[in-house]
């Protein structure tokens, strides 16, 4: 009883899809309704939003396979996933398949196989059903052994009638690269496939886009105008993000209705005729030049945005208290320069600087950027020699100095050697002990950035 | 005093962070000594030991104050008096202060909730982004639990339950799971108390035993069913506390865990972020970055506060004591040295009214004159102030000068009274027009070109101490201005008229000043150079006949508290200086009064003096042997100054005395020295191969280095 898409259907299923007839194609070789005959597992790999998932959803609505779909993304730990996995299988063939029976909980590997088992048994399927872990390799725990096990668990399997699908946008962990299971890839759209694809939109979905306007468009209007302004968006963003559709989708999304605001507001008419269209398009994208050309579309940094509003000058009262911004530099330097230059660094005696080694012979040697390499842990009694050697002023060993410190340390910007990052206490070196070791958790440029706000030359105190 | 260094909490963070001030959101709290190590309470400035069980009963004091007879006999009425003025005094200032925070909190907190209202919840776009707020909190990560908690309650009262806010520090969780498991049992256990029948299975697995339900406590579908059971809340709002003081994976992790449940559950993410945007841009992947929508607040510009703080608290009219030009100076440095947190600023301030009421008798005389009519010696005692001393040595000096009202002031108290009196008038003028002169001079500087600038302006906080000081009169700064004035366009005119107009009103002295220049009144270049010579010439009198020096009131040691190392001392005590002195002088602390020479000192003590004399490493063997030597010493010391002492040395030494050790005991003894000044942080035990000796040797390590 295979219900398999004739061909004329898969071609019409790949026109909703640029560029992905083939793996509607072999979607439809592998996956049928025949209980005996689907593999135990399929893999669909390919980059994030190259179509896998929505191209699987299509594709099981239009042939109508009982499936399950679980997002892995969702799940902490893999027995959440267990968990929802079982739980969804049991509610099959229930009067109501939305209510979920978490009655069951599943610790590992091979409790959840038993208790599949078990509930394949109950469930005595006389038609394939299919198990959609999409995302699978944004689980919140490693997921590669999980990965191994849905791989094989056909062996393991008692009853037929299950298939999982796995959708994973990562690589394939290295130890199940060699196994036999059928894979469906997913190439990267290219530009004339990405620009088609955003065109797809339908001109209700712009509209909704708009939101309420005065002067409505008519369907004909809004396609070119959604058609030029998709054009002009691919042109520039394509470079930056790739074929990665979700983001263009995004921008795309955040930057049409300021887009289209001058031609809402009549500034720019837009006309059936070609020519017209032409000229209305060009005193577009002249105004919508700086739109295009700002960083407000490519939010990746809370900084640039910023400075984009006026919101710097207020951030500038935020200051850290200006000895912290000295600890900082001096954490940064003690972590970054080797204890033996200290002397020649920072001592003021005179006799100390006069003997200047000749280092060229290390030049080679040492070729890395020592600001690339990790930083190196320091007492915390040499990082107040270091600190009041680079503050102006003779500051006696208050206590502030020291609450400043600790405040720099639960910011995270000085950390504590041999504690854990986590602050679960569980650690190799004794906190009793009177000695403590530090690094500095401070970036170069964010080091510098500090010591250029404070008018200290950092780069004296370092030997590159 | 080893025993010191233990009894501060260390649950977490050991090293300097014990010694942190994080203070929570009531600085001085008491605690159980049982309960002295909780979580809780690893972040508090102060830790006040009550003293369990045996409660004196004898001192049924209603206040804290003591009689301070070694210079004036007081009446028990007088210390009650100078208690309740001072409780007045402080109340009053409390409030303003917390009417200053609080407002300063209010506009920020505001604009907070009309960010989370102005969320839109879409449940079926793909690709809405999870909207985050950035509240940049300032570094002082005390204050932080407060404001956060205000938040919360601020939102969920604007919004009536139309928003559910959970408040996580992300210091107290380790992981993912964790935050999930708070945020979810928080949530909804908030609201199974609301509305319990509406719950009817229990949500959360972990903690109850029923069957049907096994999900994890940390599975956000739990939370799904519970927001599908809302019916009126519409956003829920997840308040990170400390979103710079985490791992950044692990606040990527939760970002990204919410993005993924945006569209079942209207989440609204608000970051505190102690540190600066830029900071915090390093620490969020960029990954994490394109799933959000945020927006960045700023809670307090605390520049401006000070500003405030000195208009509302120091230099307004009911002022009944000022701070002295050093203290503030010295507050001030540490304010944008060290600190930089308001509250600190204005605990200082209380501190500085609590020891002037404290430690002055004559401070009762603040409130009314009244109250010392009837003791002579309050009255001997404002004869011995200085000021009133320099005043009358004046006053004979002068050619005119009129023994009369000299003998009247010296000898009859009403006069005394009167003349009391008059000088705090004078006081009370003096402050509002120190007030006056600030704010003039914070306009000039508004409207000229030179410090027009924030970078070359200074703040009224900045020149408080030089104006009241007097050091402003006359000053190059003021003559700059001055200056200015004279030079000044017709534009420029117009805008200081106009800022005049903005901060002083139309009855202040500055106010009527500036109605006499007649701006506007007539056109022209000469009727111009006319108009600004006149202004300058007004100006420059007004500031020169208001930039007094406080010292010039009589009495004002009275009105103007000026003790910097008792408020240095009490906030930020230099403690390197203070082990190091109880090590070679124990007697300081111990208390004896009598000569040091003669008392013995703690073994401790001793073994610090051979610590100081010795090189960075030091052998164990020879240590001993200088030690047992020193013990021997001392002994003989000891016993060549007489046996005076000898009922004292038990106490200061324990059990054990020099004379009385065996040489076991004396080995014990020395293991329990080494041990101490172990943990005291000054020696390191090392073994000697490092330097290529392969037989070890016991080799102590110098810790502590010198001069910091």
């Amino acid at each position: 009883m295979t219900s398999g898409l004739s061909d004329e259907r898969v071609q019409e299923l790949a026109l909703e899809f640029p560029a992905r007839f083939n793996q509607f194609d072999l979607l439809n070789c592998l996956l049928s309704n025949d209980n005996t005959t689907n593999p135990t597992a399929i893999a669909l790999v390919g980059q994030s939003s190259s179509g896998k998932s929505c191209v699987l959803r299509r594709f099981l609505r239009e042939v109508r396979l009982s499936h399950t779909w679980l997002s892995c993304d969702e799940c902490v730990t893999l027995r959440v996933l267990f968990q929802r996995i079982l739980a969804a299988l049991r509610a099959i063939g229930t009067e109501d398949p939305n209510k979920l029976d978490y009655g069951i909980s599943c610790h590992n590997f091979s409790l959840f196989v038993t208790q599949l088992n078990d509930t394949l048994k109950a469930l005595a399927l006389d038609e394939a059903h299919f198990v959609v872990l999409d995302r699978i390799d944004e689980l919140g725990e490693p997921y590669e052994s999980f990965y191994q096990l849905i791989i094989n668990i056909g062996n393991m399997l008692r009853y037929d009638g299950i298939t999982f699908i796995l959708v994973s946008s990562g690589s394939e962990p290295r130890s199940s690269i060699t196994t036999t299971i059928p894979h469906i890839y997913f190439p990267p759209y290219n530009k004339a496939e990405a620009l088609a694809i955003l065109r797809k939109e339908s001109p209700d979905s712009i509209r909704s886009m708009l939101g309420p306007t005065e002067r409505e468009l008519s369907d004909v209007q809004l396609t070119s105008l959604w058609s030029s302004f998709t054009q002009v968006i691919i042109d520039t963003y394509f470079p930056l993000y790739g074929p990665d559709i979700q983001q263009l989708k995004a921008t795309v999304r955040r930057a049409f209705p300021t887009y289209a605001k001058p031609v809402l507001d009549g500034v720019v008419g837009i006309l059936s005729s070609n020519r017209d269209s032409q000229s209305g398009f060009v005193k577009l994208y002249k105004i919508n030049q700086p739109l295009l050309t700002s960083e407000e579309l490519v939010r990746n940094s809370f900084v640039s945005y910023v400075q984009g509003s006026t919101v710097t000058e207020l951030t500038a009262h935020h200051d850290m208290p200006i000895y912290s911004k000295y600890l900082v530099c001096a954490a940064y330097l003690a972590s970054y320069s080797k204890p033996r230059f200290d002397i020649r660094l920072f001592s003021r005696i005179r006799e100390s600087r006069r003997r200047v080694r000749n280092t060229a012979r290390h030049k080679f040697k040492d070729k890395i950027n020592s600001r690339n390499f990790a930083p190196s842990p320091f007492e915390y009694e040499r990082l107040l020699a270091i600190f009041q050697c680079i503050v102006p002023d003779k500051i006696d060993s208050v206590t502030d100095i020291q609450t400043q410190f600790a405040s720099l340390v639960s910011l995270k910007l000085i950390a504590r050697v041999g504690i854990g990052s986590d602050s679960s206490g569980a650690s190799s070196v004794d906190i009793l002990e009177s000695r403590t070791k530090w690094r500095v958790n401070v970036s170069w440029d964010i080091t510098l950035q500090i010591a250029r706000d404070i008018k200290l030359q950092i780069e004296n105190y370092l030997i590159d | 005093m080893s025993s010191l260094v233990f009894e501060t909490p260390t649950k977490r963070k050991a090293g300097p962070e014990v010694i942190s001030d994080h203070i929570s959101s009531s600085a001085f709290e008491s605690t159980d000594n049982s309960e002295l190590i909780s979580d809780r309470d690893v972040h508090k400035t102060c830790y006040l030991i009550e003293r369990s069980g045996r409660a004196t009963k004898k001192t049924k004091r209603s206040h804290a104050f003591i009689s301070l007879d070694q210079s004036i006999p007081e009446s028990h009425a007088h210390v009650t008096d100078r208690w309740t003025l001072y409780t007045n005094c402080i109340a009053n200032l409390q409030t303003k202060i917390e009417n200053l925070l609080n407002d300063a909190d209010e506009s920020t907190l505001q604009r907070v909730w009309k960010y989370v209202a102005s969320t839109r919840y879409y449940d079926d776009d793909a690709y809405t982004q999870l909207p985050v707020g950035l509240v940049l909190a300032g570094s002082n990560i005390s204050s932080h639990t407060r404001l956060f908690t205000n938040m919360s309650q601020y939102i969920e009262r604007r919004e009536r339950r139309k928003a559910a806010t959970v408040v996580v520090a992300l210091r107290d969780t380790s992981s993912l799971r964790e935050v999930l498991r708070k945020i979810i049992s928080q949530l909804v256990g908030q609201r199974k108390t609301d509305d319990e029948d509406e719950i009817t299975a229990p949500m959360n697995a972990a903690s109850q035993s029923d069957q049907s339900d096994k999900r994890l406590s940390y599975d956000l579908d739990l939370l799904v069913d519970w927001f599908v059971k809302q019916e009126s809340v519409e956003r829920i709002v997840v308040i990170i506390e400390d979103a710079d003081g985490s791992d950044s994976n692990l606040l990527a992790e939760v970002i990204r865990m919410l993005f993924v449940y945006r569209n079942r559950l209207p989440f609204v993410l608000l970051l505190g972020i102690a540190t600066n945007l830029p900071i915090f841009n390093t620490k969020i992947p960029k990954r994490t970055m394109r799933m959000i929508d945020f927006e960045s607040f700023d809670i307090l510009r605390t520049d401006d506060g000070l500003t405030r703080l000195l208009d509302d608290v120091l230099l307004c009219s009911s002022t009944k004591l000022l701070l002295g030009p050093g203290l503030f100076r010295s507050l001030l440095n540490r304010y944008n040295n060290h600190t930089k947190n308001l509250e600190t600023f204005t605990w200082a301030i209380q501190y500085a009214y609590m020891a002037h009421f404290f430690a002055n008798p004559l401070s009762i005389i603040l409130d009314s004159p009244k109250s010392i009519e009837t003791s002579k010696d309050h009255f001997i005692a404002l004869h011995t102030v200085p000021s009133f001393k320099s005043y009358i040595t004046d006053c004979i000096s002068k050619e005119d000068c009129n023994t009369k009202r000299i003998r009247e002031l010296l000898t009859d108290s009403s006069s005394l009274i009167a003349f009391f009196r008059s000088c705090q008038e004078e006081f009370s003028e003096f402050v509002s027009r120190q007030n006056d002169c600030l704010k003039l001079l914070d306009v000039l500087q508004d409207a000229s070109s030179i410090y027009g600038s924030s970078i070359g302006k200074r703040t009224r906080a900045e020149l408080y101490a030089d104006a009241i000081s007097g050091e402003l009169r006359d000053s190059l700064f003021v003559r700059e201005l001055v200056l200015f004035i004279s030079k000044m366009s017709a534009a420029t005119v117009d805008n200081l008229s106009r800022l005049i107009d903005q901060m002083f009103d139309q009855n202040t002295t500055v106010g009527k000043m500036k109605d006499g220049w007649n701006i506007g009144a007539m056109n022209g270049k000469a009727n111009h150079l006319k108009l600004i010579s006149n202004i300058s010439k007004s100006i420059q009198g007004f500031l020169h006949t208001n930039l007094q020096s406080y010292t010039d009131i009589v009495f004002h040691e009275l009105f103007v508290f000026d003790a910097v190392l008792l408020c240095e001392n009490a906030f930020a005590p230099k403690y390197r200086a203070s082990i190091e002195k109880a090590l070679m002088a124990p007697s300081f602390y111990l208390g004896n009064e009598r000569d040091s020479a003669g008392l013995e000192k703690p073994f401790l003590s001793l073994a610090h003096t051979l610590y100081r004399e010795s090189g960075t490493l030091i052998n164990v063997y020879d240590y001993w042997r200088a030690f047992r030597q020193s013990l021997i010493s001392s002994d003989i010391e000891t016993a060549d100054s007489g046996g005076s002492f000898s009922p004292n040395e038990d106490e200061v030494s324990g059990e054990l005395s020099p004379s009385t050790l065996s040489e076991s005991q004396t080995v014990a003894v020395f293991f329990k020295v080494i041990n101490e000044l172990k943990y005291l942080g000054f020696v390191k035990e090392t073994s000697g191969k490092r330097s290529g000796n392969k037989n070890a040797v016991a080799v102590l390590q110098k810790q502590v280095w010198d001069g910091l």
